[in-house]
């Protein structure tokens, strides 16, 4: 498979899990993601990673941020390491993250722990927003593990679509305890 | 969890003649299964997968020590504490020696039938520690004070009318919401648990040897809160979970969640290997896995030895007339359904569930589903003769069954002097084929045996040698 083709892949299988999977020119990315904030009625908190973004995008991000009235919180660094503002955390409806490696055959995000990786940005709101390259898309898990190499994370998770239930009555519905919508802008590069 | 003598034909009775409870499991029953079906049919190739992944989990059945010594080697090296229970009464000592020593009083769960198995809740209940349930399921069985009916689905015979009657009266919702307002009481209501938790309890769906790490699968994500925010976790993990590689759960993923909801793959998939790491703003700063034996190496060397690859997947229970009819409490154990009612004798005792091997009526669904092809049929059988046989010899099998369940001497004594003595020390599939208790149980398999008439035997015995026994819809 070409890597469009596979690319095309992953977009079909995380739009089946449920993802809203949106691929952007880099230059119009503020744009697209002004507009889906713009969308966003509930608190105007946003919870980002600190860590693992390319040079300057975190940046940009914080300012359509801005713009659009959100505040922002991180997890902050001491001598310690990395912890959250836990009440600024809990009061996010969105989060937003970068995700290095996504995944085709099940249309699936990568997110790994380390210092500042902010998990908890794309598991606590109920919006989790990511961003990805398009280059950052993988074959298979298999293909993801054996980059990865012995280099394991504390914590590797494949979040594919939202966080649903069935347990009543086998009704699908979304946001029981993740995000009740998932959306993926995957940068084209330009 | 052992019954004194329980009685399935009395039990279901009073399960078939609730509409309300028939209705609700054969809704959630038939989804699950047409999903299943659906979801194999896609994947090319699905049934040569499952003869892969049969042979991942023989290749750790047939030398379960080895593989359990190096989980418990590599989860140390990352940093985690691996424990060893011995049975159902050292998991809760253990889970409750740390919660005692954290000053622990309340803690969140992601659903875990090994810990129901234990009786764990009901434990630390007792020793001051509030444990609330996370999967929606679960939280609403909890509420409702029963036990869970289904593996996966634990709330299958419960309808929306009963739930949201429960939540009006429990947590004090609004009476009648739908499915959308109930689930967002449970969000609202456990995520301020999820944030107050001293500790995060979990099961296992998969316990990788060659890394150390434990896989989690969820959709609601509770899995990964309860494995993100408190400040301890502990994970209770049935010894038969080990699989030798990272590298295989790709392929057993795909075999579980394609068999369990028909899913290409759950929501979250969490990979843990080892606590929080330096710097790190979220995970548990101490990881204790407890490796449950609780029967299961006993099962290794005999001719049940399959049984300890099961995924828990759920899909001979969603396939099963029996299980569809009755729904799993009628069973009276945590493990229902054809799965159960081979599991439930052998590691509770063959006097205990003596009439669960007769709820099944041999069509064979079970073993076409399996996603391990367990031969869950020809199982259910061979507990049949096994109890026939011991017919009469009551004395002797009282006698045998606790030498059983007990295994080899030396795992005791190494069990109970911890994890790394006993692995070190266990005696591996050779040592337990010598050893007195595997020994009388292969011996049982080959005492005379009345069985059911020599129709039925002559029958099964041509349907063995016909096309393989797997494809076969009618029984």
């Amino acid at each position: 498979m070409s890597k469009a083709e596979v690319l095309e892949r992953y977009i079909r299988m995380a739009q089946a899990a449920g993802t809203v999977v949106e691929r952007v020119a880099k230059a119009e990315l503020s744009v697209r993601l002004a507009a889906l904030l713009g969308e966003e009625e509930s608190s105007k908190m946003a919870a980002l990673s600190a860590s693992g973004w390319p040079e300057g995008l975190r940046e940009s991000v914080e300012a359509v941020l801005a713009s659009c009235g959100f505040e922002v919180t991180m997890a902050r660094k001491d001598q310690s390491g990395y912890s959250w503002d836990r009440v600024r955390l809990g009061a996010a409806s969105v989060g937003i993250v970068w995700c290095e490696k996504y995944l085709a055959e099940t249309g699936s995000l990568v997110l790994t722990t380390g210092p500042g990786m902010g998990g908890l940005a794309s598991l606590l709101p109920e919006i989790s927003i990511v961003l990805s390259d398009a280059d950052g898309c993988l074959e298979e898990l298999a293909e993801y593990l054996h980059l990865a190499g012995a280099a394991l994370p504390a914590r590797m998770t494949l979040v594919t679509g939202p966080s649903r239930t069935g347990d009543i009555e086998a009704t699908m519905t979304t946001g029981v305890h993740g995000p009740g919508k998932v959306v993926h802008f995957i940068l084209d590069v330009d | 969890m052992m019954k004194a003598s329980h009685n399935f034909r009395k039990a279901s009775a009073a399960a078939v003649a609730d509409e309300v409870l028939g209705a609700a499991v054969e809704k959630t029953a038939t989804l699950l299964f047409s999903g299943r079906a659906s979801a194999a049919a896609r994947y090319p190739g699905f049934e040569e997968l499952r003869d892969w992944g049969r042979s991942r989990k023989m290749e750790v059945s047939g030398d379960l020590w080895r593989f359990a010594r190096r989980f418990a080697d590599r989860l140390e090296a990352a940093g985690g504490v691996a424990h060893y229970a011995r049975d159902a009464r050292e998991a809760v000592e253990i889970v409750e020696g740390i919660a005692r020593r954290l000053g622990a009083v309340s803690a969140v769960k992601s659903k875990s039938m090994t810990a129901e198995e234990v009786s764990l809740n009901e434990a630390l209940l007792k020793a001051g520690v509030a444990v609330t349930e996370t999967d929606l399921g679960e939280f609403i069985i909890q509420l409702a004070g029963e036990k869970p009916s289904h593996i996966v689905a634990p709330a299958i015979h419960k309808n929306r009318e009963q739930v949201a009657d429960l939540f009006h009266k429990a947590l004090g919702s609004p009476p009648g919401l739908d499915v959308g307002g109930l689930v967002q009481v449970a969000r609202k209501t456990l995520r301020e648990r999820f944030l107050a938790a001293d500790i995060g309890i979990t099961g296992a769906n998969f316990a990788v040897s060659e890394t150390g790490s434990i896989a989690i699968v969820t959709n609601e994500g509770n899995g990964r809160l309860t494995t993100a925010l408190p400040p301890v976790q502990i994970a209770l993990v049935g010894i038969d979970k080990i699989i030798p590689k990272l590298y295989d759960l790709t392929g057993i993923l795909t075999l579980l969640t394609r068999s369990a909801t028909g899913q290409v793959v759950s929501s979250y998939v969490t990979v843990i290997t080892g606590p929080r790491r330096e710097g790190e703003e979220e995970g548990p700063r101490e990881l204790h896995v407890v490796l449950l034996d609780n029967g299961r190496s006993s099962l290794a060397a005999g001719q049940f030895r399959e049984m300890l690859h099961c995924l828990h997947c759920g899909a001979c229970l969603n396939s099963c007339p029996v299980y569809r009819a009755v729904g799993g409490h009628a069973y009276e154990s945590v493990y229902p359904g054809p799965m159960g009612d081979v599991l439930s004798p052998l590691l509770w005792g063959l006097d205990a569930y003596a009439d669960l091997p007769d709820a099944c009526t041999l069509c064979g669904r079970c073993a076409e589903v399996c996603p391990m092809r367990i031969p869950l049929p020809e199982f259910h059988r061979r507990l049949r003769v096994l109890r026939t046989d011991l017919k009469g010899k009551k004395a002797a099998w009282k006698a045998l069954v606790p030498a059983i369940l007990a295994g080899h001497p030396m795992l005791y004594r190494a069990g109970l002097k911890g994890m790394r003595r006993l692995l070190s020390s266990g005696p591996g599939l050779s040592g337990l084929l010598k050893a007195g208790p595997a020994k009388a149980w292969s011996l049982c398999r080959e005492a005379p045996r009345p069985g059911e008439g020599p129709d039925f035997r002559s029958w099964w015995e041509q349907r063995q040698k016909g096309p393989k026994g797997d494809t076969d819809e009618q029984g």
